[in-house]
């Protein structure tokens, strides 16, 4: 992944944040499982930091570190009106990945 | 949810199988020391250690608040070490409440606590199983033969990211009176990753 595609406004998030997930799809790997991309969730866990997998799965141990969290997201913000009402899945999500809702 | 993605499993062995000759060829792996590691997932590490964490965790309140607030620590505590993994690979406990419930998948491969419990099970790695338990949990679940009710929270928690999660189901009414090796015999390893009950 080169600098320019991940750089502008990235703030930090924090447990309790509402977050959307950037609609990325670089070449290569990633882990961002395409159901939450461009959906909107709430911080619930800081899981903390591991390398970088996009660049990881190109350089290895050399990659940078990064934290991830854990968002929740309603059922029906992913699979709309015939999602389970009380249905909620959490998804780990490293920091590049999401920005403030 | 089993038998499927059998035809392709066999297409990735013969991948797997290459690849790992290659490897093998080029000094990048040493075949002893997959072997090694093969045999410690096969002896040393089953889903009895997450039943030990569980019933620890019904039988003993404060070992359940240390399980829940860093599971790796409250593994260690009963000799599980999770060792095989980087450091970077923490497990993560999530307990099942009256009013939630909660079932683990990876949706991008098939991330599972196997450094803890052991090699997860074939339909867990399943694109069946993976795709739909995120999309529709309840009608998976009930397909395992869980039925809850309407008004529980299904709370579904995809590993994509260093995280490995493993589920601590509700003892059953009346485990108080039962021992520890009966408790211990309730807690398999579907209930582990949240598709049944004890």
């Amino acid at each position: 992944m080169r600098e320019t595609e991940r750089s502008g406004a990235r703030p930090a998030v924090g447990v309790g944040d509402r977050v959307r997930v950037r609609v990325l799809n670089p070449p290569g790997h990633n882990r961002a499982p395409s159901y939450v991309r461009g959906r909107t969730g709430v911080v619930v866990r800081a899981v903390g930091d591991g390398r970088f997998p996009d660049e990881a799965a190109a350089v290895g141990a050399d990659a940078r570190r990064e934290e991830s969290w854990t968002v929740a997201f309603a059922g029906t913000e992913l699979w709309g009106p015939d999602a389970g009402p009380n249905d909620r899945v959490h998804v780990d999500l490293f920091e590049t990945y999401l920005e403030r809702a | 949810m089993s038998g499927s993605g059998h035809h392709r499993n066999g297409e990735l062995q013969a991948r797997v199988n290459v690849l790992l000759a290659l490897a093998e060829e080029r000094g990048i792996v040493d075949r002893e020391e997959i072997d090694r590691r093969i045999e410690l997932l096969g002896s040393s590490v089953s889903p009895l250690n997450g039943a030990l964490m569980v019933v620890r965790a019904w039988n003993d309140d404060a070992y359940r608040e240390r399980l829940l607030d860093d599971a790796g620590a409250a593994a260690a505590e009963l000799g599980v070490s999770g060792g095989g993994y980087s450091s970077d690979i923490r497990l993560h406990a999530v307990a099942n409440t009256p009013e939630v419930h909660n079932v683990v998948v990876c949706t991008l491969c098939s991330c599972y606590p196997l450094a803890w419990l052991g090699p997860p099970p074939a339909w867990y790695k399943s694109e069946a199983y993976r795709s739909r338990v995120v999309r529709d949990p309840r009608g998976v679940l009930a397909e395992f033969g869980t039925t809850l009710p309407d008004a529980t929270e299904v709370r579904v928690w995809d590993a994509s990211a260093e995280a490995r999660y493993m589920v601590v189901p509700m003892a059953p009414a009346g485990a108080a009176d039962l021992s520890e090796d009966q408790q211990l015999d309730l807690v398999t390893r579907d209930c582990l990753i949240g598709v049944a009950v004890p």
